[in-house]
């Protein structure tokens, strides 16, 4: 008997994830992506739901905002939960469930409540389970004492500023009364790269851990936030080093320059490795349809430049992400007519009308591109124009009807749309 | 009160060139500008240091000044000078009889330009269209604005000169036919001032004719709007221009990491309400992708507008930009005088003139000298040479440094973080960002982007602009919660104008700088508060 062929198109979470999952029921999962997208760039948080838009507030419990969304048309949240909120947070529950071990390790979850965890700009944001070495980011009702530590050689983190930001911060949108300091750390190296390395090796690591300790016991402290420098492996020899002690060293989600996105991303990569599954980089891709069936794929490997064809595939998985990741791109014609279209397909996902640019407002405003993407049923099917294309699939943030920017809810949207299109697809395969 | 031989409104390239003539001719001297320097029409030109080519069939008399001055800043600014060399080349679609009224006009009006074979053009700059009829080769370059009205404010800073940015003149005090004094807005200090005056020199280039109605004075100025739009990485090595009369985006200028496509010539009311349209903007980029078909693969970083101040009537392109000076005698006030019109090629002419006219009315004597004494911050290959070859490591950091402020880089180059990089795009160091607040009057971000070009790279500002907020509450003491708020409008005003270009991968690093402030940063939250 021939294993059932599933491609999977696009390696951020919900590409990664639906192709676990697909491998771990036994079917032959292949995976095509073009490089890094959304997933390694984030800041590692897992939100779920972070901000309602017709309050115009953060949300402390997302369940509050969940009736809001879930009545919306074409947003993925409602589509695949039959805008039920029972199903809802069943879905949540089981794709949560079924994450794999070594991803579910790194993440505390609170999938009842978002937290509110202090981001490395100084800003708090809400999100619904955090990477276990940010633990000290989030805020507590407990009265404690932060440092904000930074680096001497690290240029692109200011504690100083970070500090005094998040204290009016804290004081202008009234949180919880958080004593914070801060302190720069000269360890004599420059550079983010230099350091990140310089904290790899574990005897350096040591001598680190006692300049905290000395601050620690100078200035009474008892949590240290510093950007997220660290591999996982090293943040758990720090783990070792924190239980021993009175204080904690914790990392804070952080922005482009750290790593808690690469993190996640090249902890995917290791589970499929772990399972299996076959990836490999691409530079184009072309899926052909016939009727209302993808037929045919065509790819150029990125490494050998070499064109593959495959007519021999039960079902597609589409999971570019959106402009970010590079799955959507918007186009311009001759002239500068601006239009979206699907990377793989080649399709005009919706004329916008963009000519004159889409950010109309500006740049806090709603964005139709952001709220543009592919359409599916609540079987995950890809619905182009008229047809619904019963073996095409999609996941993640390359699905229309919502902007995970406002909404606060990237990872959960992967989470859920990905753990959908694998239910389906074991459906349409038996 | 403060007396002082002259008082500069405008702290442009052409006030600031003033200040620096009168300063070194040994008079008191205070310039004042209501916001930053150069944020008027010299920092939203191309920064291109004119062979004069560009006016030669219909306006010779300013191709003469261009040229003639062209080789002056070549002696006095060199540091600051990318010695480019440019190019004219015909189109197809261009006019057929403009090549040879262009080559008698370089012959009369003393514009160097040298004939090229259409395959030599393109030998020198592989990315033009290949289509071209006929090329030449002129005396253009390029030259930092921002910095070359910096330097001439440090000098006259130097030589006494009193020197205020963020202050606002609001009015003017008269005895009979004269004006006395100055009342100024100090924005900083947030303090109304006066200060006493022998002459005054209105330098404020689009907005002269607001000063001058402060006197009850009515100026043929028309503010006239010029956009630009600025593309990632060097397409060209050298400026490029159109073979044909002054139009529309005709110009191409390698600038620093970037190449500037300018211009457009609209008549506008409100020298403060200049924005670009969309109209321009398309039109900029279709014409530039006329000149350089690859321009269609680059990525466009940002879209600008400034005003001129075109002294008399017409539509925009038919006005000359040589300068006039009006002596306000005939108004009444015999020690007021407004200059207005010009380039910034021109600027130390215009300044020249300006500044014998004061000479003389005040009664003085002392002559000009801006013609041979450098701008500081000087030097020659030699030098730098020897510099470079005494740095331990990164020398392209240094080289970066020494590119914009010369010699003067060497106030700042042993401080320990001259190493610490906080903008990777332009290598921005925090010593460099510190020594431009404490020594060059920034304020704001936007004035560390013109002194030091923070933000002005590929990221326009997402991975720079917050750390560098730190430094400048360091420095300043400034609110922070102010600070991120003017940060958020700076990304704002750097965005909006870009709508018209914003496809491809310019849209997805905008979506991409976005989502960071709104995903992890949780900005939106701190803009209402």
């Amino acid at each position: 008997m021939s294993e059932h062929k599933i491609i999977v198109v696009g390696m951020g979470f919900s590409g990664a994830y639906a192709a676990y999952l697909l491998k771990k029921t036994g079917y032959d999962v292949i995976v095509l992506h073009k490089g890094f997208g959304a997933t390694a760039f984030s800041s590692g948080c897992f939100d779920i739901l972070g901000y309602s838009i017709e309050k115009g507030e953060y949300l402390e419990d997302f369940k509050e905002g969940i009736d809001e969304v879930l009545s919306k048309e074409n947003h993925p949240y409602a589509i695949v939960t039959d805008a039920s909120r029972t199903k809802f947070e069943k879905m949540l529950n089981d794709a949560w469930r079924n994450l794999p071990e070594d991803l579910k390790a790194i993440y505390i979850n609170n999938r009842n409540k978002n937290w509110f965890v202090i981001t490395q700009l100084g800003t708090i944001k809400p999100t619904a389970a955090i990477q276990a070495s940010m633990k000290g980011a989030m805020i507590s009702e407990e009265n404690v004492s932060i440092c904000i530590t930074g680096f001497k050689g690290d240029p692109g983190f200011n504690p100083s500023f970070v500090a005094k930001l998040l204290r009016s911060y804290i004081q202008a949108l009234s949180f919880p009364n958080i004593e914070v300091t801060h302190a720069i750390i000269d360890i004599g190296v420059r550079g983010v790269e230099e350091l990140s390395y310089y904290i790899n090796i574990r005897n350096n690591l040591h001598d680190l851990y006692k300049k905290f300790k000395q601050l620690a016991r100078r200035n009474r402290i008892d949590i240290f936030l510093i950007p997220a420098l660290l591999d996982l492996e090293t943040f758990s020899l720090l783990k070792d080093l924190n239980e021993e002690s009175d204080f904690l060293i914790s990392e804070m989600p952080s922005g482009p320059r750290y790593y808690a996105g690469f993190r996640l991303q090249r902890l995917l990569s290791r589970v499929l490795d772990d399972t299996g599954v076959r990836y490999s980089r691409v530079k184009e891709l072309q899926v052909t349809l016939e009727g209302e069936r993808a037929k045919e794929v065509l790819w150029r490997d990125a490494i050998s430049d070499k064109t593959f064809r495959t007519q021999d595939f039960e079902a597609i998985v589409i999971a570019t992400g959106d402009i970010i990741g590079g799955g959507l791109a918007i186009l311009a014609d001759e002239s500068l007519n601006k239009y979206l279209q699907d990377t793989v397909f080649n399709y005009r996902i919706r004329n916008l009308g963009l000519e004159g640019g889409f950010a109309d407002s500006y740049i806090w405003g709603d964005h139709e591109v952001l709220r543009s993407g592919l359409i599916i049923n609540e079987s995950s099917q890809v619905i182009m124009g008229e047809n619904v294309l019963e073996n095409v699939f999609a996941c993640g943030s390359v699905l229309g009807g919502y902007d995970y920017t406002r909404e606060l809810n990237g990872l959960g949207v992967a989470l859920i749309t990905a753990y959908n299109v694998v239910e389906n697809i074991r459906r349409l395969v038996s | 009160m403060k007396r002082f031989d002259a008082i500069i409104i405008g702290g442009g390239v052409t006030g600031a060139g003033i200040a620096r003539d009168l300063a070194l001719r040994g008079l008191s001297v205070l310039l004042v500008e209501r916001k930053d320097f150069a944020s008027g029409a010299t920092g939203g030109c191309h920064g291109l240091l004119h062979s004069g080519g560009r006016y030669v069939v219909k306006d010779p008399e300013s191709a003469k000044e261009c040229a003639k001055e062209n080789i002056i800043l070549r002696k006095i600014a060199k540091h600051i000078i990318d010695d480019t060399g440019g190019l004219f080349i015909a189109l197809k679609e261009d006019p057929e009889d403009y090549p040879e009224k262009f080559l008698r006009g370089c012959k009369s009006t003393g514009v160097v330009c040298k004939s090229l074979l259409p395959s030599e053009a393109l030998k020198l700059e592989p990315n033009i269209n290949p289509d071209i009829r006929e090329a030449f080769w002129v005396n253009d370059a390029s030259i930092d604005p921002f910095l070359l009205t910096l330097l001439n404010l440090l000098d006259a800073h130097d030589s006494g000169a009193v020197i205020k940015n963020y202050s606002e003149v609001v009015g003017f005090i008269t005895r009979g036919n004269e004006i006395t004094r100055v009342k100024i807005l100090d924005h900083r200090k947030k303090i109304l001032e006066e200060f006493q005056a022998d002459t005054i020199v209105n330098a404020a280039g689009a907005w002269t004719g607001k000063i001058a109605a402060l006197a009850g004075i009515t100026l043929p100025i028309q503010p006239n709007q010029g956009t630009l739009i600025v593309a990632t990485d060097r397409i060209v090595n050298r400026v490029i221009n159109r073979l044909r009369p002054p139009s529309d985006g005709d110009i191409i200028v390698p600038h620093h990491t970037t190449s500037i496509l300018g211009t457009t010539s609209v008549n506008i009311t409100d020298p403060d309400k200049a924005f670009p349209t969309q109209e321009e903007v398309l039109k900029l980029y279709r014409e530039g992708v006329k000149t350089i078909p690859k321009l269609r693969n680059y990525r466009f970083i940002r879209v600008y507008a400034a005003v001129r101040p075109l002294v008399g009537a017409g539509t925009g392109r038919d006005i000359s930009r040589t300068f006039v000076i009006f002596d306000h005698e005939n108004d009444g006030f015999s020690n007021f005088i407004t200059i207005a019109g010009g380039k910034l090629t021109t600027y130390r002419l215009m300044a020249e003139k300006a500044s014998d006219i004061v000479m003389k009315k005040l009664g003085k004597s002392g002559k000009c000298v801006t013609h041979k004494e450098p701008l500081p911050g000087f030097y020659d290959e030699k030098e730098l040479t020897k510099l470079l070859k005494k740095a331990k490591f990164m020398p392209e950091i240094l080289l970066k440094a020494f590119n914009k402020w010369g010699l003067l880089a060497r106030r700042f180059l042993r401080d320990p973080e001259f190493n610490d990089i906080v903008c990777e795009c332009e290598m921005v160091s925090k010593a460099e960002i510190r020594y431009a607040i404490k020594h060059t009057w920034a304020l704001r971000i936007s004035d560390l982007r013109r002194r030091t070009r923070l933000s002005m790279g590929p990221c326009q500002g997402q991975n720079c602009l917050l750390p560098s907020l730190g430094i400048i509450h360091e420095e300043t003491n400034r609110e922070e919660l102010e600070l991120v708020k003017e940060y958020l409008k700076y990304l704002e005003g750097r965005f909006s104008p870009l709508k018209p270009l914003l496809y491809g991968s310019q849209a997805r690093q905008y979506i991409f700088t976005l989502s960071i402030l709104r995903i992890l940063g949780n900005f939106d939250k701190l803009r209402g508060l």
